[in-house]
């Protein structure tokens, strides 16, 4: 029954990779991160469900709070602050990022069957997924044009990683996943006050604008 | 025929103008109003029925057709639409070829008409109509496809619902996506938002709404009847996939595929009040992202 429920959590953590893709407006995609903070807490949970250690739960509870509590909270508050407009201007148009998309789930399915994990996974889906998303976090960092959408590619991306190690791993890594999510924090951090200082300091938090170090913009 | 298709049958054809009311309905709740009555719609049709129709005199045979011949192929859509979790009356293997198709003629007849009677702005309409489906279409039939491949089946009638209730959870990557899917190209088909807004009566952002404009009386009961009915024809699809109904009773199942599309209506009222409507150069985006969740459903399936 776990199973069949982590392959519900992990199909919604595939449908939010593909709808950041899609999504032009910068409170949708934190909305969507948020949502896939819900689901990486829930995917360690079910995997190694029925024997969940004290440890697995502060790991979830750590993540939902920071990913899908602190992040949005952060965002919005940068955005209010800096005064963002919600329209996001993709660097890469939509059509490629659709076409993208379907390439990683391919990508991401076939290196999934070639790996070969060291016991059998729950779910056949969790490894592609987690590439998925791990490809995902990539392209966002990449095609997206504004300082707090790359923060939302970091944080899709460490969500990969996250349910890539919790999938594979069955000594609960606590420690290793403790000092990741304590990173995680920090950078969150760091880069809310970076983009803060970066839009008090241009006018602007689209990183193409940056390159030109004037107090005009062009 | 059995007893609960044909149930099926009279309930589609008495409930759907409802449909359209409880979306009407849901859209005032959000904006505060009390809005038109639930039975709007059938006074509405009442209304346009006793009335005559008036005919251009540059309109030719195509536009009088064009109502009847769209409210025919709805007719035929529907029998081969199952009640919930049963079979159709006419299933047969590859019927959803012949149903996405069926929907095609009602918008071939309805773009005919709209281009007989020589507007520029139906024309554009039409235009813009027929480049909605054709990028609604591909998203459509590959869902379909997945969940063909899933459920092993080439009917309509065994693709709804037909991971069954203990398979069900277990084929939930591949259902969430097609019926994902299969919303997105619902809203698009039925020229709901964010596609297209039914409400617009600005002739050049109007899609669906300008190709009727010429169209009176009876005519456009007929068609406002088949777009009601074509709501319940995909919202059906929709619902059936996403639930399990084929575990249940058979009338268990046709009262659960109802009230599916009943709270499906009032999802549509909250997604028009909720959203805005895309840029026309944003339609391609929007379906081309349905067609690939159907494109990650059947690579899904496929691999598995």
């Amino acid at each position: 029954m776990a199973a069949d429920w982590l392959n519900v959590a992990l199909a919604v953590l595939m449908l939010t990779d593909l709808l950041l893709l899609l999504t032009g407006k910068l409170q949708a995609m934190v909305r969507l991160v948020a949502i896939q903070g819900v689901m990486i807490c829930a995917v360690p949970l079910l995997t190694h469900w029925p024997d969940v250690g004290w440890a697995l739960w502060a790991v979830a509870l750590g993540n939902f709070v920071v990913k899908s509590i602190g992040f949005p909270w952060l965002t919005f508050w940068t955005a209010r602050r800096v005064h963002v407009r919600g329209q996001l201007e993709p660097g890469a148009n939509y059509v490629v990022s659709i076409a993208a998309g379907v390439l990683f789930l391919i990508a991401s399915l076939w290196l999934g069957a070639r790996l070969e994990p060291p016991e059998a996974l729950k779910s056949s889906l969790s490894v592609p997924v987690a590439l998925l998303t791990v490809l995902t976090g990539l392209f966002l960092i990449i095609a997206r044009q504004k300082a707090l959408t790359q923060v939302a590619g970091y944080l899709v991306l460490e969500n990969g990683i996250f349910t890539f190690g919790t999938s594979l791993a069955w000594e609960q890594p606590v420690i290793v996943e403790m000092g990741i999510l304590l990173d995680v924090f920090a950078a969150l951090f760091v880069m809310g006050i970076t983009v803060f200082h970066i839009g008090r300091t241009f006018d602007s938090i689209d990183v193409a604008e940056m390159t030109s170090l004037r107090d005009t913009r062009r | 025929m059995t007893a609960v298709a044909a149930v099926h049958i009279a309930l589609a054809l008495s409930l759907s103008p409802l449909l359209v009311g409880t979306i009407n309905r849901t859209k005032s709740l959000f904006g505060g109003r009390t809005g038109q009555p639930l039975l709007q719609s059938y006074y509405d049709l009442a209304r346009l029925l006793r009335k005559g129709a008036v005919y251009s005199s540059t309109t030719s045979w195509i536009f009088r057709a064009g109502p009847v011949a769209g409210l025919a192929a709805a007719l035929a859509a529907l029998t081969l639409l199952p009640p919930g979790g049963g079979r159709s009356p006419l299933a047969f293997a590859g019927d959803f070829f012949l149903f996405a198709y069926l929907l095609g003629v009602i918008r071939f007849f309805l773009v005919l008409a709209a281009l007989d009677t020589g507007s520029a702005f139906e024309g554009m309409g039409a235009s813009r109509e027929v480049m909605i489906s054709a990028l609604a279409e591909p998203a459509m039939l590959a869902a379909l496809a997945a969940l063909a491949h899933l459920t092993g089946s080439l009917s309509l009638s065994g693709l709804m619902g037909g991971a069954g209730e203990d398979g069900f959870i277990a084929a939930a990557p591949v259902v969430l996506l097609a019926a994902a899917a299969l919303f997105g190209v619902m809203l698009a088909e039925n020229a709901r938002i964010p596609v297209d807004d039914p409400n617009t009566h600005l002739e050049l952002t109007m899609v669906h709404e300008v190709m009727v404009l010429d169209h009176s009386g009876p005519d456009l009961a007929y068609i406002l009847y088949t777009s009601a009915l074509k709501i319940w024809l995909l919202g059906a699809v929709t619902v059936g996939v996403l639930l399990p109904l084929s575990g249940l009773d058979p009338w268990a199942s046709l009262g659960a595929l109802v009230a599916g599309l009943f709270v499906l209506a009032a999802i549509v009222g909250v997604i028009e009040s909720s959203f805005a409507r895309l840029k026309m150069s944003r339609v391609p985006v929007f379906l081309g992202g349905a067609a690939a969740l159907s494109v990650f459903a059947f690579i899904i399936v496929y691999r598995s």
